[in-house]
């Protein structure tokens, strides 16, 4: 059966059309890595603690402790530890703790350009192999020579992670609170001679084919 | 009207009939992607052997069914003791379960006329999004991470809270009590005390560990809950039992000490206390709007060809009433074509190497061997099976987990992910 050419138009449209009300599939190739300002929401996200974050909390506390007289101003620069030993995630966010707390040395590091010195406690193992092999001669004494014993601290950070969820079933919509507190504690009287508390809340609403 | 033209017109409705009767059929989405054998090679080099065939599969599928393929994988690398990667998979199931899919394509598909619901990205269901984050909360746990073991299960509790019927909302004991006992482990005995009070809220028969207990004895049974797609057109979700070994006991065996364990979750049950989805919503309303279509072009097909027959009685304006009957004809099978095209079949795609039930116990021993044995016992209906199962110790606690039924024991395909794992399932 060979149709009317004049009617040729209409048998595509309603070929068309019929291939139309189908759904297309993404067969896109893909998409090259592209840097992402760490400081801003990415293509994927939640309600939990992201990069942006981690960045804004940090950078806050980085400027609280370097306006604190006892932390940045002593005329002896303080020795402070900084790791995640003693910073808990009590929150529904599974978390390396290390990434906030490398981000805040790091930082502070550079920013207190000597008004603070640093003492790594979770890397004295290597530091106790160094000084044995200086001390039974296998190496020399290097060039800033030998001390006592390692560097004790003045101060430690220690912290706490939390959140609060709640999540509205006909919506669908889901919310946390999130909470980061962070103390500097005195190591020799056990004061906290500084502390910070960093929250926000995030709320999102999934699309109503997940509910 | 010349017979020609009666004929055009006819072909152009059974154009588009046909182009819309294909919607119905397999849709593109449901076909698998060829993977070139060397990225593929690259891909499963670094994965446990034994669970490649689940692994490949992840492959193929795609970005449609990622979370699924790991939630498989993830488990079967977990049976095998291959804890990274089990750790990696569950890591990716967990980032598309919490992604929010707020103005996603895929999602607006999945609410078309024209397209299945099974297009969307898979989270699962809130039963299986709870297990990914028990199964990562373990990973954390063998791991001596009880912080992050404690922020996965709390994690599980918050999907279970979708339950539409609040009597059932947030009441995953399984997980209540692992989040207690991460807290015993990592020294917090007020948050694990609160914990194991709201375990035993959810579940009569659940008792809080000791205060020195330090083993967490796990024994699963039984297989996962199964979906189906029911109704005329099969738009309804629904679930039945998974069967296998479903044990009514287990007890643990370790240093010469026995104890029974308590069951902590039916995940069965899990499954099917969540009440309606607003997805059934719209799937059934894409089913009344199958049905209305199909009968309205029943209707003009039959007027249709009767008006057209009837112009051969007639003597004046016969080709005129030929052409309308023609018209209508046409109309009714556009209709019955876009009633064909209508896709509300519901998403059956499932977890399929979950267990059905699990019990839990804790123990205090001092000196902790390599292995205990978990016994498994279903009187009448299964022999009684006993498992022997390492022991893993990092941090304060140890864990020793096994099960009667293995995650490895399925096929290479979850079922109902794709037109080939459906004309698997089909032919068993």
């Amino acid at each position: 059966m060979v149709p009317s050419p004049r009617l040729l138009p209409a048998l595509g449209i309603a070929t068309a059309l019929g291939l139309s009300a189908c759904q297309s599939v993404d067969n896109s190739a893909g998409r090259k890595t592209a840097y992402r300002d760490v400081g801003s929401p990415g293509a994927v996200s939640g309600v939990g603690i992201e990069s942006q974050d981690i960045v804004a909390t940090t950078d806050k506390m980085m400027r609280d402790m370097m306006a604190n007289p006892t932390l940045a101003g002593a005329a002896t620069p303080p020795r402070v530890i900084l790791d995640a030993a003693y910073v808990s995630n009590e929150s529904s966010q599974r978390i390396n703790k290390n990434i906030i707390v490398d981000r805040l040395r790091v930082g502070l590091q550079q920013s207190a350009a000597g008004r603070m010195t640093f003492v790594s406690r979770e890397n004295a193992d290597i530091v106790e192999q160094e000084r044995e092999l200086k001390r039974a001669g296998y190496v020399d004494s290097a060039t800033t020579g030998l001390t006592r014993a390692q560097a004790g601290a003045d101060y430690r950070l220690a912290g706490r992670i939390g959140s609060l969820d709640g999540l509205d079933r006909r919506s669908g919509t889901a919310e946390r609170y999130s909470q980061i507190t962070f103390e500097m504690i005195d190591l020799e009287t056990g004061t906290i001679v500084w502390s910070g508390i960093y929250e926000f809340k995030k709320a999102a609403q999934d699309d109503v084919v997940y509910r | 009207m010349s017979r020609s033209r009666e004929r055009s017109m006819g072909a152009c409705a059974l154009a588009g009939l046909l182009a819309l009767g294909a919607c119905a059929g397999v849709q593109e989405h449901e076909q698998e992607a060829a993977v070139p054998p060397e990225e593929m090679q690259a891909y499963l080099a670094d994965q446990p052997a034994r669970a490649r065939p689940l692994y490949a599969t992840v492959l193929r599928q795609g970005q449609r069914n990622a979370v699924l393929n790991h939630m498989r994988a993830g488990l079967a690398a977990f049976e095998l003791g291959a804890d990274e990667a089990a750790a990696r998979s569950f890591d990716l199931a967990l980032q598309g379960i919490e992604a929010v899919y707020a103005d996603n394509e895929e999602a607006a598909k999945a609410r078309s006329k024209f397209t299945k619901e099974s297009v969307k990205d898979f989270k699962g269901e809130p039963y299986e999004r709870a297990m990914a984050y028990y199964y990562r909360g373990l990973l954390y746990l063998r791991a001596g991470d009880y912080e992050n073991a404690r922020a996965s299960f709390r994690g599980g509790l918050i999907q279970d809270s979708l339950a539409q019927d609040e009597k059932f909302a947030q009441d995953f004991a399984l997980l209540a009590l692992l989040d207690g006992w991460a807290s015993h482990c990592n020294g917090d005995e007020a948050l694990a005390a609160e914990s194991f009070a709201e375990a035993r809220g959810y579940r009569d028969g659940l008792t809080s560990p000791g205060a020195d207990d330090n083993l967490l004895l796990i024994a699963e049974s039984g297989k996962a809950p199964v979906k189906l797609a029911a109704g005329e057109y099969r738009e309804a979700l629904q679930f039945r039992r998974g069967g296998g070994f479903v044990a009514r006991k287990a007890s643990f065996e370790v240093a010469g000490r026995t104890v029974d364990g308590s069951l902590a979750e039916d995940v069965y049950w899990q499954a099917t206390t969540r009440g309606g989805r607003e997805i059934d919503r719209i799937l059934a309303g894409k089913a009344q709007f199958k049905q209305g279509s199909d009968a309205v072009g029943t209707g003009l097909v039959a007027v249709g060809a009767l008006t057209a027959l009837s112009a051969g009685n007639l003597n004046d304006n016969r080709g005129d009433v030929a052409l309308a009957g023609a018209a209508i004809l046409m109309a009714g099978l556009v209709a019955k074509g876009v009633a064909a095209a209508t896709t509300p079949e519901a998403d059956a795609r499932y977890w399929d190497n979950l267990p059905d039930r699990v019990h839990v116990a804790t123990l205090q021993l001092a000196d902790l061997p390599a292995s205990g044995t978990v016994s498994f016992r279903d009187p009448g209906l299964h022999a009684d099976t006993a498992v022997t199962a390492p022991i893993v110790t990092a941090g304060r606690c140890s864990v020793i987990w096994a099960r009667a039924e293995s995650a490895l024991a399925v096929p290479p395909l979850a079922p109902n992910s794709s037109a080939a794992a459906t004309r698997s399932g089909e032919q068993q």
